[in-house]
């Protein structure tokens, strides 16, 4: 089998320097870059107002500033280099016409304080975004604005509270169960919603039925999973939880980061759920952008569409759009304008290229290839709860390896393979693995021969290809150095 | 139509052929991928979604209905409360390198180091714009920077009530009010002077006491003036052991006193370097006195060494955050605007100080030109407060609205936006580098026709 190595660019500087800093590449007396005269001429800051010191901020030609981020970026790793099953992640191919639709200046150079009439083009595309994804989730109604999962998760508590707070259950209804399974960010958001979190334990992967039905009462606000779970496992007896949340009187909330193994398939309200979100920069592919941004729209069964964010757009019946800033219930705005219009551009533009047999056939095409995978590798490594389905993604465990994942992880670099791990933390020396639908069969086998390779290989060296070595990740915590000036590069 | 064959369907966007799907479910022994959903109960049918289509399709069809929309750049664009700078060619050009673009949260730093520095000069550059110790590597939006750090405040005091003085950008304020409900926080408002349009100092420290967790300003205030008593304001937050947040605008950083000069304990902005996109992706800019590193929430860089002894970056402090700390965690935030701290960093460092400088003062400049070109308009009053103002500032008069807009809109500009405050209403006014005479001629124009005499 073909075999690519990857040796990353190193540009280096001194023996304890890659690339400079910024400030380390001053051209002290150089001239700014010209910007427009002012039209009335000059204007004194009063002296009470005026800045004092001056900030430290290097002066640098344009090539130079071009330069040093194509080097830096020549010291990362995309989707675009080469394959990146980060479990938990999705990252897959970001189509470039996506990226193209979205810097058309008729959407990119849009002021949010324009007057709808001036942006009917754009409300289109927001209305019927916000159809297909309701029709994929099977809701009754959505909110765009979220900036990511996480801040869905948020506006879902939130719906949650301002729901019961109307029904004056409130008081009595403060707790939000959470399977072990399920993402950090799910505890964190019931969390900061002021619910108390209750774990529920797990069994063979999901849910403890039993703990579960001990801790389902009348104090339950929400049940809140990740679906597939983050072992990659369907829940099985959704509906039966769904059943028993819904007679306590609690509501059932659906993580949707992990969508991309069901779309097209199932529609989450069919299994029970009353509010579910989506993470557009995963199964609709807008590009990471190495942490952000993303998108998080919250879709909501009818009994609570009136506490979705406002404003919420209405379509009039001559066809046209308008903001109704108008709900007694609404929980508020949960950020300023209307959403992540550039990244829900990107998803719109990827719904309409694939359509939904194209999005049946990717979440199909990353379950397959999961299960594959997961076989394959279970020769080797332990494949916790096996017998059962994987869904998009699965988590092996290096024990029987007697190596480390964080080891495996240095080792499979060199191949420019990043998995995410030790998490879930449910599974010991895990490695998390999501291929997603885009990678090819060949690829797929390498990474597979990789893992395979790391197995029985010396780890204790590497990784060696990047620009880098191993890095002292205790030594960074325990002495934060967070900036150029506490690094000592400029004079205090 | 008949349902396609299962697993035949191919796209330039899907890995796998008929073929390597058939190899696949001969691995597994099975005969269809429809086994490995056995474990679904449910099965769901789809309407209304639409069929497959080709790039060219879709491209002619946007790009048709971009041009629906009346752009800030082609237009004259008056519209205040959010800011449009032009964004040099060299900041969307690196923020369009793939290598940056389609990459994940740097969790294996060794392989992600062009990231990590990059947010870490980012970081750097915000600590001196705002003369703060440390900055996080972003939040969403400047809105829920400050949703954040009034959970911090909470965090920090253990105390329940967030005092908001002046005038503040009143989206942001519903987005401070939607996180208050999370934390069931009460947020107080305070009121601003009725002439000079600054905060109303004798208000807001009537409101502090010993449950008073945050104390939040913003300079330039949603009327654009520049509050001049934030020190002052700081103080007493600290005497009674509150902590005082202010908001800012990063590129007015470079002229007026900054977040760390009046003795905010926290600031929160917006980033800078790239295009609206009618409101977002953006970047919620979020700084902090150094002792409160550890109640941050958010994400950071922090710097070290490889095994050689070369300096390197990795994500750290990493156990304030939600994949360890779950319903402990400082903050639920997990992806973040990182590619727009990218483009805020790079936009920065082409600029310089030298460069921000006379950027600032150009805006300064026009916000002064255009004040005083309105102002010429019979019956109309420009700017209505008297206080500093830079960027925004507000008009009043006798303007009928619906004229007003009508007249705005035909002769394509956009913006100002009518706006109500304490004891009246008026327009608000935005202005930038990018506004020239001719387009100042035709915002007088417009009020010229509006005002009822």
């Amino acid at each position: 089998m073909m075999r690519l190595k990857y040796r990353q660019a190193v540009y280096q500087h001194s023996d304890k320097v890659n690339e400079p800093l910024l400030v380390e590449l001053d051209q002290r007396s150089r001239l700014p870059p010209t910007v427009p005269d002012g039209l009335g001429g000059g204007v004194d800051v009063p002296a009470h107002l005026a800045r004092v010191c001056s900030p430290r901020l290097p002066a640098i030609s344009e090539l130079s500033v071009v330069r040093h981020y194509v080097r830096l970026s020549q010291m990362n790793f995309g989707v675009d280099n080469g394959s990146y099953p980060l479990g938990s992640c999705t990252m897959k191919y970001n189509p470039k016409i996506d990226d193209v639709v979205a810097g058309l200046h008729g959407f990119s150079m849009l002021h949010p304080a324009q007057d709808e009439l001036s942006v009917q083009g754009a409300l289109r595309v927001i209305w019927e975004l916000q159809l297909f994804l309701i029709e994929l989730t099977g809701m009754d109604a959505i909110t765009l604005q979220p900036a990511a999962g996480s801040q869905g998760e948020f506006v879902g508590m939130l719906v949650t509270k301002a729901y019961f707070k109307e029904s004056g259950e409130l008081d009595k209804r403060r707790k939000v169960l959470i399977p072990e399974t399920a993402h950090g960010s799910n505890f964190a958001s019931a969390a900061m919603a002021g619910f108390e979190v209750v774990p529920v334990p797990m069994r063979d992967g999901e849910v403890d039925m039993a703990s579960f039905r001990a801790l389902c009462d009348d104090r339950v606000a929400a049940f809140m999973a990740t679906v597939p779970n983050t072992l990659g496992l369907f829940e099985q007896r959704i509906l039966e939880i769904s059943d028993a949340v819904h007679a306590c009187g609690g509501l059932m909330y659906f993580d949707g980061a992990n969508m991309n193994a069901l779309i097209g398939v199932v529609k989450p309200a069919q299994l029970g759920f009353d509010i579910a979100h989506l993470n557009l920069h995963k199964t609709f592919s807008t590009p990471h952008g190495g942490g952000g941004p993303g998108a998080g729209p919250v879709a909501v069964k009818k009994h609570l569409a009136d506490y979705l964010p406002l404003p919420r757009l209405r379509k009039s019946e001559d066809g046209s759009y308008t903001w109704d800033y108008a709900s007694r219930r609404s929980i508020g705005r949960v950020r300023e304008g209307f959403g992540n219009f550039g990244v829900l551009l990107r998803a719109y533009t990827y719904i309409r290229t694939l359509g939904l047999e194209g999005l049946r056939q990717a979440a199909r095409d990353s379950v397959l290839v999961s299960n594959y995978a997961a076989k394959r590798l279970s020769q080797v490594y332990s494949l916790p709860f096996g017998g059962k389905p994987r869904k998009h993604e699965f988590v092996i465990s290096s024990k029987p390896t007697g190596k480390r994942a964080f080891d495996i992880a240095k080792h499979i670099l060199k191949w420019g393979y990043a998995p995410t791990i030790y998490f879930p933390q449910l599974v010991d020396e895990a490695l998390m693995i999501e291929f997603t639908e885009s990678e090819t069969k060949r690829e797929v086998d390498e990474y597979i021969q990789g893992l395979l390779d790391a197995a029985k290989s010396d780890l204790t060296s590497d990784p060696n290809n990047t620009s880098v070595d191993r890095l002292d990740e205790v030594r960074a915590a325990r002495e934060p150095k967070l900036t150029w000036r506490d690094l000592g590069c400029v004079e205090p | 139509m008949p349902e396609p064959e299962a697993d035949s369907f191919s796209h330039p966007y899907l890995g796998l052929t008929p073929d390597d799907r058939e190899e696949m479910l001969r691995e597994l022994g099975i005969s269809s991928v429809d086994e490995l959903f056995s474990d679904i109960p449910v099965k769901s049918e789809f309407h209304g979604l639409p069929e497959p289509a080709s790039e060219a399709e879709v491209y002619r069809e946007l790009f048709n209905l971009s041009l629906e929309n009346s752009n800030c750049m082609e237009h004259p664009c008056f519209l205040g409360g959010y800011h449009i700078h032009y964004v040099p060619a060299v900041v969307q050009k690196i923020a369009e390198r793939s290598e940056f673009l389609t990459s994940y949260t740097p969790y294996q730093p060794e392989i992600s180091q062009g990231l990590l520095q990059a947010l870490f000069e980012y970081q750097s550059l915000m600590a001196e714009l705002t003369a703060l110790d440390v900055v996080n590597a972003s939040h969403y939006t400047y809105g829920t920077s400050l949703g954040e750090a009034a959970h911090m405040a909470h965090r920090v005091t253990g105390r329940r009530k967030i005092v908001v003085c002046g005038a503040v950008n009143p989206e942001r304020l519903e987005v401070l009010k939607t996180y208050a409900f999370g934390r069931d926080l009460s947020v107080v408002e305070c009121g601003h002077d009725g002439e000079s349009g600054e905060a109303n100092l004798e208000e807001a420290l009537s409101e502090l006491d010993s449950d008073t967790a945050m104390v939040y300003a913003e300079s330039p205030n949603y009327f654009g003036v520049i509050e001049p008593r934030l020190g002052e304001l700081a103080e007493e937050a600290h005497r009674r052991g509150s902590l005082f947040c202010q908001g800012f605008d990063t590129i007015s950083l470079a002229i007026f006193r900054p977040p760390g000069e009046v003795g905010a304990d926290i600031a929160v902005g917006e980033g800078v370097g790239a295009y609206p996109s009618y409101g977002g992706p953006t970047l919620g800019v979020f700084a902090v006195r150094r002792e409160y590193v550890r109640s941050m929430p958010g994400r950071v860089v922090g710097a070290t060494v490889d095994r050689s002894g070369r300096r390197g970056f990795v994500i750290t402090l990493q156990t304030r955050e939600q994949h360890i700390r779950k319903e402990k965690a400082t903050s639920n935030i997990t992806t973040n605007s990182a590619i727009l701290a990218l483009q805020s960093a790079v936009y920065i460092a082409l600029m310089g100080y030298e460069g921000l400088k006379r950027l600032a003062l150009t805006v300064l400049s026009n916000t002064k030109y255009t004040q005083r070109r309105i102002s010429e308009v019979k019956g109309v009053v420009s700017p209505r407060f008297k206080g500093f103002s830079y960027q925004d500032f507000v008009v009043e008069g006798k303007i009928n609205a619906s004229v007003f807009k009508q007249s705005l809109r035909s002769r394509g500009v956009l913006g100002p936006t009518q706006i109500n405050y304490m004891g009246g209403s008026g327009w608000l006014v935005g202005v930038n580098e990018l506004i020239t005479p001719k387009h100042v001629d035709l915002l007088v124009e417009c009020l010229k026709e509006s005002v009822e005499v």
